[in-house]
This record gives C-alpha cells, structure tokens and sequence, in this order.
C-alpha cells in the first residue's frame, strides 16, 4: 500500500475529499456502493471519536451548548486543527481560541478556558509542593530575590464576571473538589492533595502569582500585586498559595543571579 | 506488584468509571487491559487509580495509536511514551494493531485497513521490530476489522504469519474482528479463523458489535458498545480448540456497563474456557 495512497483514504476519511475517494474506488476490491459505505464509516467513526474526544476535554462547554452546535464548531475545530499525535491528552489547548475566534460569547470562552486548566491540573506531573517551612528557613536578604518554580499542576486563570460560578455549578467534572460555586475573576487551580482544587483569589493576590509564574522574584511580585491592591497581604497571600501548592520549589541562588 | 503471566482466564478492560468499584473489592477481575495511550499523561488520578490496582493484578497494555502500517515510521515521543509506561507498569502483555491511523502529521483516531501486499508488509515488519527494539520485549499484533479490502495480494493470516516469522511478535487473536471483517467482505469466518497463525497466539479479545443499513445492505461495525453476539462466542469455541485456553479479554469501550455486567460478560468466557479444557482433557 503506497503512501500516497494512504494519502488519498486519509484526505476521503477526513475531509471527504471526493477525487480522493475516487482513487479509493479504484484500489478497493470490493462494489462502488460498498466502498463508499465502508469509507462513510471511517469518516463518522473518525469524526464522532474526536468530537466525543473534544467533549470530554470541554465538558463545561458541551453542557452549556447544544448538542448541533458543540458538534459543529468541533467539525470545525477538527477540520482546522486535527490531533497530531494519538494521545488526546494533548489535544485541543487552541480550542479556546478558536471559540472566540468563532465569535462565541465571552462567558463560553471562558468556559472553555476553565475545562482546558482543570484538564491540564489534573494530569499534570507528580511533584511535591513548596512548603512556607521551606520558604522561611530562607535569610530575609535572598527571601526578597528567591524566585518560586511553579508547580507542574497549577493554572491561574482571570474571568469574566460570573463565568467562575457558571463553571463550578455545572459540576460535570470528575475529581473536582467540592466548593460552594462563588464568582470570581481572579482563580488558581490546582491539585494540592491528588484532586482538583480551586482557590478565589483577588486581584492583588493574581498579580502576585502571575508575576511570579512568570519568573519573577518575590520582591517584584510583592511590588506588582501592591501597585493593583494598595492593601495587598503579602503573608495571607503567600499562606494560601502554598497550602494550594502552587509552588514546586525556589530556584537555586546561582540561577537567580 | 504481580509480575505473573497473565492466566489463561477471562480479563477486562479498565475504565475510569470502574475505579471505585475495583477498589472497592479488588481482584474480583483476573487482570485488565489497558489502552496505552490514555495513560500518557505525566501523573494525577489515572496513574493513582492504576498503579493501585496494578498492585493486584496482572495487566496488558494495548496501544492504538503506533500506527505500525503507516507509510511513516512510528512517532520517537509516542514510542517513548509506551516505552515508559512498560517500564513503569511491568505488563504481562503489551499489543498494537494490524493498521494505520496517522498520515502525513494527522491522527485520524480510527484504525484504517492495508493492503495485504510484500511492500505494506515489508513496512510492517519494520516497524513492528522498530517498536520491539524500543520496547527490549515481543509485542502481539492484532487482527483489524476490515470494511473493505484494498486489492490484497494475500491473506490477512498469511500477512500475520508472515510479520511473526519475520519479526518475533505474537498474534493478538481478535475473534470479534474476524466476524465483523467476514460479514462485510463476504468471507467465511471460520476460513480466516483457520488461515491465522494460530500457535503464535497469545491472548484474544472478544466484543459486541452492531448492524447498520446502508444502501450497500448491511454492515458490521466494531463499535464495543454492546455485549458479544452469539456468532461470535461461536467462534470464540472454534478458536479455543485450535488454540488452547488463552486469556481472553472483554472489550467494552463505548455506552460501558456496570462493573458487574462486564465482569459477567468475562464470566461466559471463563465457562467456554472452561468447556473447552474438559473436552481437551476427554
């Protein structure tokens, strides 16, 4: 079976591209009428697996939207930005985008955003978070300069209004912890004890994790979040980052420098 | 962890949805299967979950997404995956597929079928020992179902016996895929039965599968949505004879039941198993 072949089936399963069928009817052994049915088999089989693969990865989503309308915009998705690889872990970190590239409210998007964090926290790497004992056996002079490493199994995410709440009363995810739903535009997740946890944050407390997600020390994240929040808590904020485990580790000194 | 082969009894699939039963009362399945792929994720619940219950049971990894009859070579980051994941789970079994389902970059997420030719063949047996060089270990090589035939030069049983002489590797006897493949073909399934290599044999999968209508009259399609159909635990007794007992697994991988439905279902092929030794015995 050569690879152009292979090729032509491939572009007939996927995108039902009919001069690709015809070099398919050419090769099958079997009736025209037959090929064509076996070919639509592997088309819906292709098509409804990825969707079914989309939905589990976007329940939030699926819940919210009608059963046509996710299965389009997953045609869609599909068509434009197939799995590369056959572990569907993997799969669709861009679907978000292309929601809102569909011009879909922005509550759906965030929606989307929120399953593909809880997806990614779920499955992430084992790794045993930064404890505030390890932090305060730091001397005061490297404690403003450490710089945190985030933890593997830590998102923070920033909402528009109500799109938390709608998120957590959906309930359609396995291993959630149970929290009561509670709007928030600022959120951490994370997988402090083997599930799923989510954490409100406001927004002097994101700023103070996102800069410091993004590699910056504490003193520069302290000097962020207190730019946003004048009353911002360094050591309430800190407290409740760590017990989420938002952190894996402090980068050793001679990275800092 | 249990290192044992796996008995020549029934197993099962292992599904999520069946975690909190398994703990519940362990060991009351001989041993699952697993698909390869969905435990690719670095860590949380699926390794959790597995690693517990790997602790109690024999297991089999089943990958479906190698793509060994592919036109390229098998993907190095998958193939390292399912290396790790054999070196962390020490499975009794691990298996792939007689098929393709990558071209050009895509996963199509179906098995696709070959034609059974020296080329498709010659590639096959490459990649099949590509994989077993990875992997330090033979793996078994399952039969598809088959909706159409693409001008075979052979038969699917000479093509395997073919991969296993030339490579090592093993039959992954799928007795479901073999009615599936004969109603829509217009073959006799005991035929393909009798063509496989059936010494090389180390564990067969059975499922249900269902009929659709179409204008080209009715297909088989291999759906594991249902239990297994009576032809098919027909042949399952033809297989057992020529075969001897062998693990057996019961595939149920869409609209799952109860843990306790699918564990009857491995139940009826505990009793032909069963059947079978006595009447070997007599």
């Amino acid at each position: 079976m050569s690879p152009e072949l292979q090729t032509q089936f491939a572009a007939a399963v996927r995108l039902g591209d009919s001069q690709a069928s015809a070099a398919i009817l050419a090769a099958s052994g079997a009736s025209r009428e037959r090929t064509l049915a076996a070919l639509q088999i592997h088309a819906s089989t292709t098509s409804e697996t990825l969707t079914e693969a989309l939905r589990d990865s976007f329940p939030t989503v699926a819940d919210r939207l009608s059963a046509g309308r996710f299965a389009k915009l997953a045609a869609g998705f599909i068509r434009r930005s197939p799995p590369r690889q056959a572990a569907l872990w993997f799969w669709g970190d861009s679907f978000p985008d292309y929601l809102s590239e569909q011009a879909m409210p922005e509550a759906v998007v965030a929606l989307a955003r929120l399953d593909r964090a809880w997806h990614e926290v779920f499955a992430a790497a084992e790794a045993p978070a930064l404890t505030a004992q390890s932090l305060s056996a730091l001397p005061a002079d490297a404690l403003t300069q450490a710089v945190l490493v985030s933890h593997p199994a830590a998102r923070l995410l920033s909402l528009p209004d109500g799109a938390f709440a709608t998120w957590q009363r959906a309930a359609c995810l396995p291993g959630l912890a149970d929290e009561a739903p509670a709007d928030a535009a600022y959120v951490l997740l994370s997988r402090p004890e083997g599930q799923v946890h989510t954490l409100s944050l406001d927004g002097g407390e994101y700023h103070f994790l996102q800069t410091l997600h993004g590699g910056g020390a504490l003193l520069a994240a302290f000097d962020r979040a207190a730019a946003v929040d004048p009353a911002f808590d360094l050591q309430s904020a800190l407290s409740r980052s760590l017990a989420a485990g938002a952190f894996r580790s402090i980068t050793p000194q001679k990275d800092v420098r | 962890m249990i290192t044992d082969k796996i008995p020549p009894v029934a197993g099962v699939g292992l599904k999520p949805r069946h975690f909190a039963a398994i703990h519940a009362a362990p060991r009351r399945a001989a041993w699952f299967e697993i698909h390869a792929e969905n435990y690719f994720c670095a860590g949380g619940p699926p390794h959790r979950h597995l690693t517990a219950i790997r602790a109690d049971h024999p297991l089999s990894i089943h990958g479906i997404g190698l793509s060994l009859g592919g036109a390229a070579r098998p993907d190095r980051a998958h193939l390292d995956q399912l290396a790790a994941l054999v070196r962390r789970y020490e499975p009794a079994l691990v298996s792939e597929h007689l098929a393709w389902c990558a071209a050009d970059g895509v996963y199509l997420n179906d098995l696709l079928p070959l034609a059974y030719d020296e080329t498709t063949l010659e590639r096959f047996c490459r990649h099949v020992a590509e994989v077993q060089d990875a992997l330090g270990r033979p793996i078994l090589i399952e039969n598809p179902s088959r909706y159409l035939s693409l001008r075979d030069d052979m038969s699917e049983g000479e093509f395997i016996a073919q991969a296993c002489a030339r490579t090592g590797c093993g039959l992954l006897l799928d007795v479901n895929n073999i009615v599936v493949s004969a109603g829509n073909l217009g073959l006799n399934a005991e035929t393909i039965l009798a063509g496989m290599p059936l010494k090389r044999a180390g564990e067969i999968h059975l499922a249900g599968h269902s009929l659709h209508r179409t204008d080209a009259g009715p297909i088989r399609v291999d759906d594991h949505g249902s239990p297994v159909r009576p032809e098919v635990w027909r042949l399952y007794d033809r297989a057992l004879a020529a075969t001897g007992a062998l693990p057996t697994l019961i595939e149920w991988d869409n609209a799952v039941p109860d843990f306790a439905l699918l564990l009857a279902e491995a139940g009826k092929a505990d009793r032909r198993i069963a059947a079978s030794q006595s009447r070997h015995v007599a």
